[in-house]
């Protein structure tokens, strides 16, 4: 996805997405909302999961780890485009962009990799 | 592994400490992880625990008259928070780094109403009629309660690792009190550097980010600490011991 930024475009989608790391059970309602928002986005399923694995994932990981108190209802939009973001500017050193680039964008929670599968379900 | 052979005084006697002192840091550090992850597991447990008992409760008062939907899916908003703040709280320095790395506040009820009314009917809650208003509130309390199983049994694995390694600690400390000559000040031995190893590392990551070495966020910079914490504080503990209880002589 090499085109400018659309932050217009792409906030509401980063904030669906966001969705998928938060620590509440989904229902299949938050699914079918995800799946309605990424729709709407006019992305293919390839951009969506490119978006996921390099522009979110990344940022929001962390409240699926081992060592979190998972935050259970997510982030505001305005949260969500703040930290991609700044995630997005950080400037980073050989080592860290290297191993974001080999490691990062291909390994998701597994919670997550779970919740994908179903909104790619409902997308397909 | 055996620590509490006597002092020679030559070369090799002094590699022998270095060796030693060496093992006793591993093993304190050992001890403050092991003891570290079986607590941050249980405050993530508790945390699970509570957030599921809120929904009962509020539904309880509603049923009695005692509250408002809407006022109680406020209170079930707040006391999620709540809940968060303290499981995060309870949690070692590095695991409350990695709680605060996004956000530091949870969401209010009114964006927690757009955001259902956006879910459940794909409207802003504003337009919804008062009997979806109200579902839109149900399903707040509801979901204030409802923690994933799969990401919760982290907790259970952390705590199991942690669990892991304390006993690996333990047997080496058992080990060691059996070799010993001098039993009672083995037995003190390994507490002090257990204890220093524990309260070593969490001190470090605390003062770490209290004096701003480490960002409040930044979970590897605090992690970091506390283990060079831990790690130094056994260092510490083993070089205090030996001064203040000699080893016995043959």
């Amino acid at each position: 996805m090499t085109e400018p930024l659309n932050l217009e475009r792409r906030a509401p989608v980063w904030e669906a997405l966001s969705e998928l790391f938060v620590g509440k059970e989904l229902q299949d309602y938050d699914y079918a909302g995800i799946a309605r928002t990424l729709r709407q986005s006019g992305y293919s399923l390839e951009e969506l999961e490119k978006v996921l694995r390099e522009e979110v994932a990344p940022v929001f990981r962390s409240n699926l780890s081992l060592l979190a108190i998972p935050e259970m209802e997510g982030w505001t939009q305005d949260t969500v485009v703040k930290e991609i973001l700044a995630y997005l500017e950080r400037e980073r050193p050989g080592l860290s962009r290297l191993l974001s680039h080999l490691v990062m964008p291909r390994t998701l929670p597994d919670a997550a990799t779970k919740r994908w599968q179903q909104i790619r379900v409902l997308l397909s | 592994m055996r620590m509490a052979d006597t002092h020679t005084g030559t070369p090799a006697s002094g590699e022998k400490r270095a060796l030693e002192e060496a093992l006793a840091g591993l093993q304190g550090t050992a001890s403050q992880f092991g003891a570290t992850c079986i607590n941050d597991a249980r405050a993530r447990l508790q945390y699970a625990r509570d957030i599921a008992a809120v929904p009962g409760e509020l539904r309880a008062a509603i049923d009695a008259g005692r509250i408002s939907v809407s006022d109680a899916a406020a209170q079930a908003s707040a006391l999620r928070n709540r809940i968060m703040e303290l499981a995060r709280r309870r949690s070692s320095p590095t695991a409350r780094a990695y709680a605060m790395r996004l956000k530091r506040e949870g969401r209010s009820v009114s964006e927690l109403s757009e955001k259902y009314a956006r879910q459940l009917y794909g409207n802003t809650f504003s337009a919804l009629s008062e009997q979806r208003q109200t579902s839109v509130f149900k399903e707040i309390i509801q979901a204030s309660g409802r923690p994933d199983e799969g990401v919760m049994r982290l907790a259970q694995q952390l705590g199991r690792a942690g669990r892991r390694l304390l006993l690996v600690s333990l047997a080496v400390a058992v080990y060691d009190v059996v070799e010993a000559d001098d039993k009672p000040r083995e037995v003190m031995r390994q507490s002090a550097l257990a204890g220093a190893g524990l309260i070593g590392g969490w001190a470090a990551g605390s003062a770490a980010v209290a004096v701003g070495v480490c960002a409040a966020t930044a979970p590897v910079c605090v992690g970091a600490i506390a283990f060079v914490g831990g790690l130094l504080a056994t260092y510490g503990a083993e070089a205090s011991f030996g001064s203040l209880y000699p080893r016995p002589t043959r």
